[in-house]
């Protein structure tokens, strides 16, 4: 057996019989002198090294040295002596060997590595769990822990785990791993928390599918989320402090676009660019945000004229999806134009109006509350088609006959905390700007995107949730 | 043909072909000469295949159609044949500052050799622009100046033309709409598409009622001066519409609620507008088999 496997052998098996807020010691000389290395296991188990350097070692009088300097850190037990280099002190070795008669071992890796290497091998003692927020019926929230890993796993054990991320402060979503200890106290006591590792990060809100990876005691990895987890030095019973006691339903936001595509490709291209703004903006504030896309074109007034009618492209998505969707629109009206080029067919398109009218209607029998706080930002130019003949504009009506007033103020009676957002080409024609652009109205040019989203609420001061949640919502 | 400038003259003409085909009256309808054959042919094509509108007459066009009854005749007096001498002339011709053009003498060598005149009033045009009476009277003075220095001692002081007074643009909505308001549109029970019209009967109260909004306020003037200068029992009133209305091919009906068969870029820019579905002419045959009949009528029999 070479010198570093019987250092690994004796650092294991040292390690598993180190009792729990217990520890024993370590002397290496190497290359930079003398250093003791604590190995220690908390009351949960959990081992971690740590060393004190002693620098300067005397050949002149290694008694002193070895009184004075190294005998005072021995308390305890003192596993075994490891010479990494050629020139070590071999008086104070040998008094080493003869005063705490300890196994001197000669290895070729610093004895950092080693020690690592067994801690990272060594098994779990107790239960991990991960902190959670726990949804219960209605919007109440519990703290809970979540079984990630069993006593006796090792590194590489995993737990996979869905859970949701709400939107929260400057700290970030908290992970914390736990344990608890049961059997102690009363016998209706609830079991004693203890944290094992406090890490965090401000993630996207979202809902996640992460796979929690034991990466070795004290030290877990989350992969599948977005950003990378930093140490977070708070203590838990601070961070628990801050969970609200109720999820409010309105910190979620519902952003439905409305997207004009009839005319020109170039328009088309500046309404998605802005649409896609707002999204990154409003998400950018922190909310919840879940995104609709309904688009719309003009209707078939005469023979050889194009119906586009209003589509719902996505509902209540993620914001990616959605602009994924967008670019799709954008990438249709291209193939569109190029198309009829080639086909050098007369196509007439009634330029006047959009059906406008009947985005609103198909908005109007889907858009509830419940998906959160409902936004209906419209990104178009012109006016839509009157249900019945219009006398002042002449403006083609709807086929379809639908009544933009009626289905917008069965809206706004259905939804009161509707918010209305427009954003406009040059020239906007039509009444129905007006009650579109209510609260919010931005020139495709030179909109503010921030104060635009901020007039429509979706950038309002949100509500912080620390840690994942699961429940209802989350899984 | 007499009418202001962009009231529909050459479109009346140029939906006569059309009118014929989508109603059986008996008739059946050729150009005399080789330059009128090629006219009928281009103006229906123009408005039927392109759904366009025939450009503007520059000058005067004169068309030499012949009708021939397919049917036999209904009475004694009807000929199997009718030759229409239509003059189109320019409605610039019609301002008073063209009455030294010598094209403005020729219409009105036209007119006098003429026994019957198509009238068109525009209501729109005359709500917009208000110009009837203007392009009328000076024609009209010109007309009596014209007779009463030929020696014609019979001259009464009237002219002894009978008169179709085409109420034109009939589908425009805020026509349709002054007529359902004063309640004389009319449906005929046979008719599929349940399309409406104006009974003759009725068409001078719509023509009243236009003439009150005139854009000048002469609206009422223009009336007055047909009912003055021409024999009132030789005036008929008619109200027509060169396309017609738009009937949703989805439900083969006519929808009072959408009822516009031309297609505008703007409002009101009817000069640019495209016809939007089929053409279904208003009244554009019966003016003109009303003034052969009445002129069939008047010559003395052989």
């Amino acid at each position: 057996m070479s010198g570093d496997e019987s250092v690994l052998d004796a650092l294991t098996t040292g390690l598993e019989r180190l009792e729990n807020n217990a520890t024993f010691k370590v002397v290496e000389f190497g290359k930079n002198g003398a250093a003791v290395w604590s190995i220690s296991r908390d009351a949960w188990g959990t081992p971690a090294p740590r060393y004190t350097a002693l620098t300067g070692v005397p050949g002149a009088d290694p008694t002193d040295f070895y009184y004075d300097q190294l005998a005072p850190l021995l308390e305890g037990r003192l596993l075994l002596v490891a010479l990494t280099t050629l020139s070590y002190p071999r008086d104070v070795v040998q008094l080493l060997r003869e005063e705490q008669n300890v196994p001197v071992y000669n290895c070729l890796a610093p004895l950092e590595d080693l020690i690592k290497m067994v801690i990272r091998a060594s098994p779990l003692r107790t239960f991990y769990e991960l902190l959670v927020l726990r949804q219960e019926a209605g919007e109440q929230l519990s703290l809970a822990r979540h079984p990630l890993f069993p006593p006796d796993a090792v590194s590489g054990y995993t737990a996979d785990l869905v859970f949701r991320c709400a939107p929260t402060d400057e700290h970030g979503t908290v992970f914390a791993v736990v344990t608890h200890q049961t059997g102690s106290g009363a016998p209706s006591a609830p079991p004693r928390m203890h944290s094992i590792e406090i890490q965090s990060a401000v993630i996207p809100p979202g809902t996640y599918d992460v796979r929690a990876v034991l990466a070795r005691p004290g030290h877990v990895d989350f992969q599948g989320l977005l950003v990378k987890l930093e140490r977070d030095r708070r203590k838990l019973q601070d961070i628990v402090r801050t969970i609200p006691r109720e999820l409010r339903a309105a910190d979620g936001a519902h952003l439905v676009c409305m997207l004009e595509v009839s005319g020109e490709p170039e328009p088309l291209e500046q309404r998605v660019e802005r649409l896609e703004s707002l999204i990154d903006t409003a998400e950018a504030g922190g909310r919840a945000l879940k995104v609709s896309l309904v688009t719309y074109g003009q209707h078939a007034v005469e023979r050889n004229g194009t119906e586009d009618p209003a589509m719902t492209l996505a509902w209540a998505t993620t914001s990616h999806l959605a602009k994924l969707k967008l670019r799709e629109v954008q990438k249709a009206k291209a193939r569109q134009v190029q198309e009829k080029k080639s086909r050098q067919v007369a196509e007439r398109e009634y330029g006047r109006a959009a059906q406008l009218e009947c985005a609103v209607r198909e908005v109007n029998s889907r858009l509830t509350a419940r998906d959160g706080h409902p936004v209906l930002v419209t990104a178009g130019a012109r006016p839509p088609h009157p249900a019945k003949v219009d006398l002042a504009t002449e403006i083609i009506p709807c086929r379809d006959k639908v009544r933009w007033q009626d289905e917008l103020s069965q809206l706004q009676v259905k939804l009161p905390q509707l918010r209305f957002g427009a954003l406009l080409g040059p020239d906007p024609f039509g009444d129905i700007w007006r009650d579109l652009g209510r609260d919010a109205h931005g020139d495709l040019e030179v909109v503010d995107m921030p104060t635009f989203a901020t007039q429509l609420g979706l950038r309002d001061p949100v509500q912080a949730v620390p840690f994942p949640i699961v429940g209802q919502r989350g899984t | 043909m007499w009418g202001a400038p962009g009231t529909g003259k050459t479109t009346f003409l140029g939906v006569l072909d059309i009118a014929l085909n989508r109603r059986d009256y008996g008739l059946t309808m050729t150009g005399a000469n080789d330059a009128s054959v090629n006219v009928l042919i281009e103006m229906t094509e123009t408005i039927n295949d392109d759904r366009e509108f025939p450009p503007a007459t520059d000058s005067i066009d004169t068309f030499k159609w012949d009708l021939f009854t397919v049917q036999p005749p209904q009475s004694s007096t009807q000929p199997a044949k009718i030759t229409l001498k239509l003059t189109d002339p320019s409605g610039e011709l019609m301002k008073n500052t063209r009455r030294s053009d010598p094209n403005r003498k020729k219409l009105i060598d036209e007119i006098v050799d003429s026994a019957g005149i198509l009238f068109m009033f525009d209501p729109i045009r005359e709500f917009e622009r208000g110009d009837a009476f203007s392009t009328t009277n000076g024609l009209l003075k010109q007309l009596m100046g014209a007779y009463s220095l030929n020696g014609q001692n019979t001259f009464t002081g009237r002219l002894p033309h009978y008169v179709a007074v085409c109420i034109t643009k009939f589908d425009e909505p805020r026509i349709l709409e002054t007529a359902r308001a004063l309640n004389i549109l009319r449906r005929d029970p046979k008719d599929p598409h349940g399309l409406p019209f104006v009974h003759n009967n009725d068409a001078p109260r719509l023509l009243d009622s236009l003439a009150q909004v005139s854009g000048s306020g002469d609206g009422g003037m223009t009336v007055n001066a047909l009912k003055t200068h021409f024999y009132p029992q030789r005036v008929e009133y008619f109200v027509t519409s060169a396309v017609g209305f738009y009937v949703d091919p989805r439900t083969k009906k006519f929808d009072i609620d959408d009822p516009q068969n031309l297609v505008k870029d703007k409002a009101g820019m009817a000069n640019s507008a495209r016809i939007r579905g089929p053409v279904r002419p208003i009244n554009i045959v019966e003016p003109v088999m009303w003034l052969s009949d009445c002129i069939a009528q008047s010559r003395p029999q052989m």
